[in-house]
């Protein structure tokens, strides 16, 4: 038995992409087939299509609040952000924005990549999409990011809306 | 809209960032992280993955 194959799982894309940061603290098409090998020698194939497809870039962008950039390297699915190394103090990185929480209770240093999700759609299919974020690990120990103050944050702008991003 | 990003779910909540996107159209948006000084000095990262679906 085979059913066609939900379009929503033949229009989905993945993309990832790796926010690494060193930190150098001083101190302080589808086609499906199967075949069966039976009594009487039955094989059976299954074929499937893709009705639509869509394609989903990740790119780095330009905060307007500062004018600074964030440089995405890396091809295919997989893309990374390379902040350096940020002492205590510092005041650059490699890429993206960095802002110095100084004073209070928890003084740190937010580091903040600026980036553009967009789609292409290609063939037959529906007129929007849908686009999910997810990140792994945000508040666990080494190596990811810890939280705190008040933690890992993620900020979207609607499209269309040119709303300036926040000062951390 | 700030949003927390949550482990292993997607934001915000289980939902989409958004359902709208038309053929062309993106969503500028920034992934935060945060480094107190109290943090053990050391390398670190995170992986951000992103689920398009035409619908």
């Amino acid at each position: 038995m085979w059913a066609p194959l939900p379009r929503s799982f033949l229009s989905a894309a993945t993309l990832v992409v790796a926010l690494g940061i060193l930190c150098l603290l001083a101190r302080p098409g589808l086609a499906q087939t199967t075949n069966g090998q039976g009594a009487g020698g039955l094989d059976v194939t299954l074929l499937g299509a893709i009705l639509s497809s869509i394609t989903i870039t990740v790119s780095g962008t330009t905060n307007p609040g500062t004018g600074l950039g964030t440089t995405v390297t890396g091809a295919g699915n997989r893309g990374t952000i390379g902040f350096g190394n940020y002492s205590i103090g510092g005041t650059s990185l490699n890429t993206g924005d960095l802002y110095r929480i100084a004073s209070g209770q928890n003084p740190g240093a937010y580091l903040v990549a600026t980036l553009r999700v967009q789609t292409t759609f290609s063939g037959g299919g529906g007129n929007v999409a849908a686009v999910d974020i997810q990140r792994t690990k945000p508040c666990a120990g080494n190596p990811a990011i810890p939280c705190g103050n008040p933690g890992s944050r993620f900020f979207a702008l609607p499209p269309g809306q040119g709303r300036i991003f926040p000062h951390w | 809209m700030v949003f927390s990003i949550p482990e292993a779910a997607f934001i915000p909540g289980s939902g989409n960032v958004t359902s709208a996107l038309t053929n062309g159209s993106a969503i500028d948006h920034q992934v935060v992280g945060w480094l107190p000084d109290t943090q053990t000095a050391g390398p670190f990262s995170t992986v951000v993955t992103y689920t398009a679906t035409r619908l």
